[in-house]
């Protein structure tokens, strides 16, 4: 009797394995698993029970219809998958990069330089291909980095000694001086020229101030942060959030007398919404890369539209409490005035074509 | 005569909206019609009257202007971020909309950082704007008229057949009805000269709207200021 009941835990934990493994590369539907692990629906839909106890799968698709599960990796950012090839490159990347840091540098390095260096590096190497995409603090790749685990790989390259050398050369030209992990950050922007990133950098700086003496600043911080938002027609809804928060803050700096005051409003609501926009940029960015291109719909709707549903619904909420800040200085005694140079005023006077409405 | 309640119409708060205190000669675009200077003066020079508006122009014109602008000013993003792109996408904009869009698109050439300088000076024009609205509605506007359930059918309609446009229609009944019930009115408008005359006659023409309503005084606000 203890032997068929060892037999049969066994078989349930050779399911187990095997469903993870079929849900390595994808999210599927209980059908699909259960034909492609060869075991029928209830036990399939048993097992997954208990593997989403375990926190090793989650439901991503709940209909009457259908239900699908993704696996939930530790590893990689949204539980992305990777494949072993591609993380065996990671791994030989992340030991590399450290170990060369730290020859240089004399000290360790972190999970944000890390990630920065190896997106720069990797863009030098069309040879080496590794999936990666613009996130919170810029270029990084699918696979986390963890500063105490120790790496080794598999992977041999052709070129060992040339991706040694253009480590070091990259470092030692571009994040040498770096003192910080800011610094790095900021040498990266300019070095890849994202403009987002960089007011982003600025804005969190405008906020460590005094907010009553950088109105103006701060006004033109918003205007350039909305100016480079996303573009594309699938990111409208997330735009539109950053227009009403850029709309709100200004309204705001030019009515409040006492900006600092709610300051502390402000910052989480721009924190929030930044969290948006980046994982839009990292999801955009991402299905880029020619394996994801076509499976863009897919990408988004198995990773991320939980993740950006979820953010969106918090923006909206900050949103709303600024608003009701904003609602407290609704009366106005005296026209709003922007300071502005001569050739900008005379341009601004060709706007007054906005007073053409019925024609 | 200028009565006691002057009924404005939506180009005047509009070019209220987009007042600016310096003005300066025009030379990028022709043949420009502006009334931002002629509302301010208007509500200066009769401060001592009493400002009106209908709620069709308060909560659909207005929003759907407002509406409009923000759709105008992010496509004028999309075309300065990547100029292959053609303003015009959406079919909320009016044709006057996209060609404005043109407009304040190629104004980019005149400044350094052309783009994004383009874009910082028409997100702060449509804030003020914005503010400025809000500031009329509160401090100028002290009666909001004719709730748009209320609006005659058949007066709007009736009127619809000259203008075909469906939010003048709506606003000449509106201020026909007040004007009716209240016979104190001075409608003031952005719009064409002799617009009195006009209303005038296309009511006549239905005899049993011309036997129930009045036409009040129309003043061009060039004429007045």
């Amino acid at each position: 009797m203890l032997y068929i009941k060892t037999m049969v835990k066994k078989s349930k934990e050779m399911i187990k394995s095997k469903i993870l493994e079929v849900l390595n590369d994808k999210p599927l539907s209980i059908n699909k698993i259960s034909t492609e692990v060869g075991s029928n629906w209830s036990t399939i839909n048993e097992l997954l029970k208990i593997l989403k106890e375990e926190n090793k799968v989650r439901e991503i698709v709940t209909t009457d219809k259908i239900r699908v599960f993704k696996l939930l990796r530790e590893d990689t950012y949204f539980d992305l998958p990777i494949d072993k090839k591609e993380r065996e490159i990671c791994y030989y990347f992340f030991d590399k990069i450290r170990n060369i840091w730290f020859d240089i540098k004399k000290k360790l390095i972190g999970k944000i330089e890390m990630q920065k260096i190896l997106t720069d590096i990797v863009e030098e190497l069309p040879s080496i291909h590794i999936l990666k995409g613009l996130y919170l603090f810029g270029g990084m790749t699918v696979l986390k980095f963890d500063p105490s685990q120790q790496y080794s790989s598999q992977f041999k390259p052709k070129s060992e000694h040339e991706i040694e050398e253009l480590i070091r050369s990259t470092i030692i030209k571009d994040y040498h001086d770096c003192k910080n992990v800011k610094q790095t950050m900021m040498n990266y922007y300019k070095k890849k020229n994202l403009s987002l990133y960089l007011i982003k950098e600025e804005i969190n700086s405008i906020f460590t101030g005094n907010l009553n003496l950088d109105k103006e600043k701060f006004t033109d911080l918003l205007s350039d942060f909305l100016f480079y938002s996303p573009i594309k027609e699938d990111a409208s809804q997330i735009v539109e959030i950053i227009s009403e928060f850029v709309s709100l803050t200004i309204k705001l700096i030019k009515k409040c007398p006492k900006l600092e005051e709610i300051k502390y409003q402000i910052f989480e609501t721009y924190n929030s919404i930044w969290l948006l926009v980046a994982t839009y940029n990292f999801f955009d960015s991402l299905t880029e890369d020619t394996r994801y291109r076509d499976r863009r719909e897919e990408i988004y709707e198995f990773y991320f539209y939980s993740k950006i549903k979820d953010r969106i619904q918090s923006s909206i909420e900050y949103l709303s409490h600024l608003d009701d800040i904003l609602s407290r200085y609704s009366d106005i005694s005296s026209e709003t005035k922007l300071q502005l140079d001569n050739k900008t005023k005379m341009i601004r006077d060709s706007f007054v074509d906005m007073a053409r409405v019925r024609k | 005569m200028i009565r006691e309640v002057l009924f404005l119409d939506m180009g005047i708060i509009v070019g209220y909206a987009n007042h600016l205190k310096e003005y300066n000669k025009k030379f990028l675009i022709d043949n420009i019609d502006y009334f931002c200077e002629d509302s301010v003066r208007l509500i200066e020079k009769f401060k001592n009257k009493i400002f009106i508006t209908c709620d069709y122009i308060i909560n659909k014109d207005l929003p759907n202007f407002l509406e409009r602008r923000k759709i105008l000013r992010e496509e004028i993003r999309k075309k300065l971020r990547n100029n292959e792109f053609k303003i015009g996408m959406s079919d909320k904009l009016y044709q006057r909309d996209v060609n404005w869009g043109e407009k304040v698109y190629r104004l980019k050439d005149f400044f350094k950082e052309g783009e994004r300088e383009v874009f910082k000076l028409l997100l702060d024009l449509d804030i003020s704007s914005e503010l400025r609205i809000k500031e009329f509605k509160s401090t100028v506007i002290k009666e909001i008229v004719i709730p748009i359930r209320e609006i005659d059918t058949e007066l709007k309609s009736h009127y619809f057949t000259f203008t075909n446009n469906y939010s003048d229609s709506n606003i000449i009944a509106s201020a026909i009805q007040y004007h009716t019930n209240n016979k104190n009115i001075t409608m003031v408008t952005t719009d064409v000269k002799d617009m009195g005359w006009k209303l005038r006659e296309w009511l006549g023409i239905d005899l049993k709207l011309n036997n129930k309503y009045k036409v009040p005084d129309v003043k061009y606000i060039r004429d007045i200021v």
